[in-house]
């Protein structure tokens, strides 16, 4: 998938999302419950290459949902 | 034609056709009275009338202006009753039963005055019955009948109306008013059902004449609702239907397909033809009213363009050729299998529509589920009110609007937001017209001048006139001044919501950027203007919400979604009549699509497809293992469709080539695939770019369900058989059994009794008591075996409601110096969404083409006329419309409507969504207008956009 247009959707959702809590513990329940297992894996790739791109929290979040995938 | 007297009513009906009516409205009172009509006792509540209290018993009384869904008018003089101890003769429609009371309605000198009256009548009245339209289904006939009327003594030569010239020109009724009686039952509906008062009653004495105040119907303000002409007891309003076929001779009820309101009808045809559509009083969400579409235009159905036969090409440049059903499937199932085994299972899927019924729905979700073996369903809801679902299951804990339509009319104070009922929902925004003129208070807020920010008899208190994209910014400033005011429900908080969540949003709330000083700046919405329009709906009682696509199409429209229900909240105005927060749906199964779990990471009942439990439950029932993760939403498997990895997709009932935003990229994603299969009516956009065209039904032939906005679940029953054959859960269910997952059901009902074992809000649901009781509002189940009018009365679905909050994050999409003008979009009330159906009606008279109202002042600097072709302009492409100077629009803000494809409104719309939801943001695009040069601009039709893409 265009990984430009998951890099607006994930910065989007860091942007609006409510939380109360850890901030990248939502965000990646978010992904979890929306995204399909390659856009999670589309956007980890596109984090690991360009970190500066993304917040602490989406960075957080999508290297948590690796883990999990992984685990 | 036999004519039975009901004996549940006073008019005649005739065999199997139309309802009993009682003459005046029911009464709601708890107190009852007994009184005594022509010997024998009848107890009725208190305000009830004689006429109504003698109807319900059995007897019948005369009658000509009266009628049940009416008030009383008493002029017609034929309902006359004698009552013990009374003087005179007093109507009986204007006179409530009393306790005690002795009433006779059968008397010699009553049939006299009867006579005497009806005698007057039937001198100035044309004496054709035998080739009158109405004949047979005229009360005047009827009554004169039932009178005993013989002769008429004062002869037909004298001064009459019987030359008076027909009213022709509306498209679907005819105005005779050389038959009109002058009961005024036409004006009272145009004012007390439909709200417009179009007609008026013009002259005095014997000149005294119905009159759409206009030259004629077609130039007056008369929006064709029907009304008039149901309420008409003779041949002067008539159905050009009626006049052209003839008399109905059966009915069979059912539910309208244009919009979320779902109206129930009695479909009358003569054999097999349909020849006119009544609005049901009995029909829960319309009560015997409708709108143009519903009422008239029909049409569609058996036009010339519908496609009956199965058709396939290997390209999409090839011409089609016609084949069998059996060849059809096989050659799509191969297909599909083929590109499954190339590009692997997860290189195909499907979109639900909206337009269909819940078990054609629930059958194509489950047939992407198990015989393509993936979760890559998703639905045109993704495009409308996907988050309204992410939201109130966020906030209250159940994707669905809150109340029944009837909640209005106990409605204190309205906050009408991104919606236009009287165009888009109009039978709902007649009620909502009527409770306003009863008194209610009504906040709209929306970019453009709406009607209901002042008509006829209807002013909004307040119109907070907001830039596009800022609804969040307001309702916010909204709920600051209650928070910081101390005008919210404290008890209410306290004992129904999350109050670690409330305290957490009290605090943010407070915070100066969400004050109106400083939202003004961002909306353009006076500070003191919001700070009235929250005070007044934390202070005025009962407080709704009601809600459509101006709210949920935005980069926040989830956010948005989450904003009204804290207001709600925060305000105490849940759980009740009257209050609530309601989605106003696009189409008509809008809610029974999102139900029946037509998004990708949702089951049907809206249980993710995580779920170990629930998944085992469909996967024993289904015979196969699912996916415990989501699929692909529509615009993901468009992206992966131009990335080369999403290669197939069946697409049922949409029209995604023309509804869905940036045009030429859905384009090209359709043109990328190797097969693209659409079942429709007709060959529409998409199915330009379809290797298979499956033909589908019109909601005339399907037989099922809808669910309506307030979670009504209504029957669809076919009218007439299938015209292509088949029903499309048929078509469905033989194309995954040739994809290899056996499907086969011998009816709808079955079906639905599918639907009911697997979805616990449907757990009572079946076709059998949805044909005893008339609808039922989900949940139905042991709990609430009738229904559910009023969700949350004792208590949240999730337990306790849940404050969220809700920062303003203005969209990225803004106006800059190339782009300078924000385009929003919206529907009209004559056409329907992309028109595939509307425009093959006479309702094209009304809107033959989209136009661009633009504000005076920014017309005026473009060099640009009223009527004047501009070429509008986006980041993302350009388009050519008609011009409208129009006062609706403020300056800075265009509108548009997307109906027809000639002028491709969505060829400029932009990639931007809901952050949650990828809803797309249809309501903002920064555009620039432009005085279109005919040697180089064109229509940009999607032809075009095909042929540049």
């Amino acid at each position: 998938m265009d990984v430009a247009k998951l890099k607006m959707m994930v910065n989007q959702i860091d942007q609006n999302i409510p939380f109360a809590g850890v901030k990248s513990d939502v965000i990646a329940t978010h992904l979890k419950k929306f995204w399909t297992p390659q856009m999670r894996a589309d956007i980890f790739k596109d984090v690991q290459a360009s970190p500066d791109n993304y917040s602490s929290d989406v960075r957080e979040a999508v290297a948590k949902l690796h883990n999990e995938a992984k685990a | 034609m036999t004519l039975l007297s009901d004996p549940r009513g006073l008019s005649p009906i005739r065999d199997g056709i139309g309802e009993p009516d009682f003459g005046t409205p029911k009464s709601t009172s708890d107190v009852t009275v007994t009184l005594t009509i022509d010997g024998s006792p009848v107890s009725v509540p208190a305000g009830t009338s004689i006429m109504r209290a003698a109807g319900e018993s059995g007897c019948s009384i005369p009658k000509l202006c009266a009628t049940d869904s009416l008030e009383p008018f008493g002029s017609c003089r034929m309902c006359l009753v004698e009552i013990d101890g009374r003087k005179g003769t007093p109507a009986s429609c204007t006179t409530p039963a009393e306790e005690g009371m002795v009433v006779r309605t059968q008397t010699a000198k009553l049939g006299k005055l009867r006579r005497n009256v009806m005698e007057l009548y039937i001198s100035d009245h044309p004496l054709e019955c035998l080739t009158c339209a109405a004949n047979g289904d005229c009360e005047l006939q009827d009554m004169a009948g039932v009178v005993g009327l013989r002769d008429v003594r004062y002869g037909y030569e004298g001064e009459n109306h019987l030359g008076a010239v027909k009213d022709q020109s509306n498209p679907y009724f005819d105005f005779d008013s050389s038959k009109c009686i002058v009961c005024n039952r036409c004006v009272r509906a145009c004012d007390q059902i439909q709200g417009t008062l179009a007609l008026t009653i013009e002259g005095r004495g014997f000149n005294s004449k119905v009159s759409p105040g206009g030259l004629n119907f077609l130039s007056s303000e008369c929006v064709s609702c029907g009304a008039c002409v149901q309420a008409c007891p003779t041949g002067t309003l008539e159905e050009k239907s009626v006049i052209e076929l003839g008399m109905p001779t059966r009915t069979v009820q059912t539910t309208c397909a244009y919009c979320g309101v779902g109206c129930t009808f009695n479909a009358e045809l003569r054999g097999d033809e349909l020849v006119r559509m009544v609005p049901a009083k009995t029909g829960g969400a319309n009560e015997g009213h409708s709108c143009v579409k519903g009422r008239f235009a029909f049409g569609y159905a058996s036009h010339k363009d519908r496609i009956l036969s199965p058709m396939i090409r290997e390209k999409i440049t090839d011409d089609w050729t016609e084949v069998s059903w059996d060849e059809a499937i096989t050659y799509a199932a191969t297909k599909f299998k083929e590109i499954q085994a190339k590009y692997g299972d997860n290189s195909i899927g499907g979109v639900t529509s909206s337009r269909c019924t819940n078990e054609e729905i629930f059958t194509v979700q489950k047939m992407i589920r198990t015989a393509f073996g993936n979760n890559n369903v998703d639905t045109c809801a993704r495009v409308c009110h996907s988050p309204t679902g992410f939201g109130l299951s966020s906030t209250f804990g159940t994707s669905a609007g809150t109340q029944d339509f009837k909640s209005v009319g106990k409605s204190d104070v309205i906050l009408l937001i991104g919606a236009n009922p009287t165009d888009a929902h109009p039978v709902f925004g007649s009620r909502l017209k009527r409770r306003i003129r009863q008194g209610a208070k009504l906040i709209v807020v929306d970019p453009r001048k709406i009607d209901l920010v002042e008509s006829a008899h209807v002013k909004a208190d307040h119109h907070l006139q907001l830039q596009p994209g800022t609804n969040v910014a307001v309702i916010n400033a909204l709920a600051h001044v209650i928070a910081t005011e101390g005008l919210a429900d404290q008890n209410f908080i306290a004992e129904r919501c999350d109050n670690d969540a409330f305290d957490r949003w009290m605090k943010f709330i407070s915070l100066p950027e969400n004050s109106p000083e400083v939202v003004e700046a961002q909306s353009g919405v006076p500070a003191e203007e919001i700070r009235k329009a929250a005070r007044l709906f934390a202070t005025s009682g009962n407080g709704a919400i009601y809600y459509g696509l101006g709210v949920t199409e935005h980069s926040q429209g989830s956010t948005m979604v989450m904003g009204m229900a804290n207001l709600a909240m925060a305000t105490g105005n849940i759980g009740r009549e009257g209050v609530g927060v309601n989605p106003l749906r696009g189409q008509n199964n809008v809610q029974g699509s999102c139900d029946m779990g037509s998004f990708p990471h949702e089951l049907s009942g809206y249980r993710h497809v995580s779920d170990d439990a629930v998944r085992e439950q469909f996967e024993t029932l289904w015979d196969v293992k699912l996916l415990p993760e989501p699929g692909m939403r529509i615009p993901n498997m468009l992206d992966n469709a131009i990335s080369g990895e999403f290669r197939g997709m069946f697409v049922h009932g949409e029209d995604i080539a023309q509804s869905d935003p940036n045009t030429k990229h859905v384009m090209a994603a359709l043109e990328a695939m190797d097969l693209v299969v659409v079942q429709d009516l007709f060959i529409n956009e998409t199915a330009k770019f379809a290797h298979v065209f499956f033909p589908g039904t019109s909601f005339l032939e399907k037989d099922g369900t809808f669910t309506n906005a307030e979670r009504r679940i209504n029957r669809v029953r076919p009218v007439m058989a299938p015209k292509n054959g088949k029903q499309e859960w048929q078509i469905i269910s033989e194309l995954a059994t040739a994809m290899g997952y056996p499907m086969h059901y011998d009816n709808a009902a079955q079906i639905m009794g599918e639907i009911a074992s697997i979805t616990p809000t449907f757990k009572n649901v079946s076709f059998e008591l949805l044909d005893r009781v008339g609808s039922l509002q989900w949940p139905v189940n042991d709990a609430a075996p009738a229904g559910t009018p009023i969700m949350h009365v004792n208590g949240f679905v999730r337990g306790k409601g849940l404050f969220v909050e809700t920062p303003f994050v203005p969209t990225e999409e803004r106006a800059n110096r190339k782009f300078p003008l924000l385009l929003t979009t919206g529907r009209i009330l004559s056409q329907y969404n992309v028109g595939a159906q509307t425009r093959r009606t006479a309702n094209s008279t009304w809107h033959q083409e989209d136009v661009l109202e633009i504000h005076e002042s920014d017309a005026q600097m473009r060099g640009i006329v009223d009527g004047q072709k501009v070429a509008i302009s986006s980041r993302i492409g350009e388009t050519v419309m008609r011009a409208q100077v129009s006062a609706r629009v403020p300056a800075g803000v265009v509108y548009t409507t997307f109906h027809h494809p000639l002028s491709g409104a969505n060829v400029i719309t932009t990639e931007f969504s809901d952050w949650a939801t990828n809803c797309p943001e249809y309501k903002v695009t920064a555009v620039e207008i432009r005085p279109a040069d005919s040697s180089q601009d064109s229509t940009n039709s999607l032809d075009d956009v095909l042929m540049k893409a």
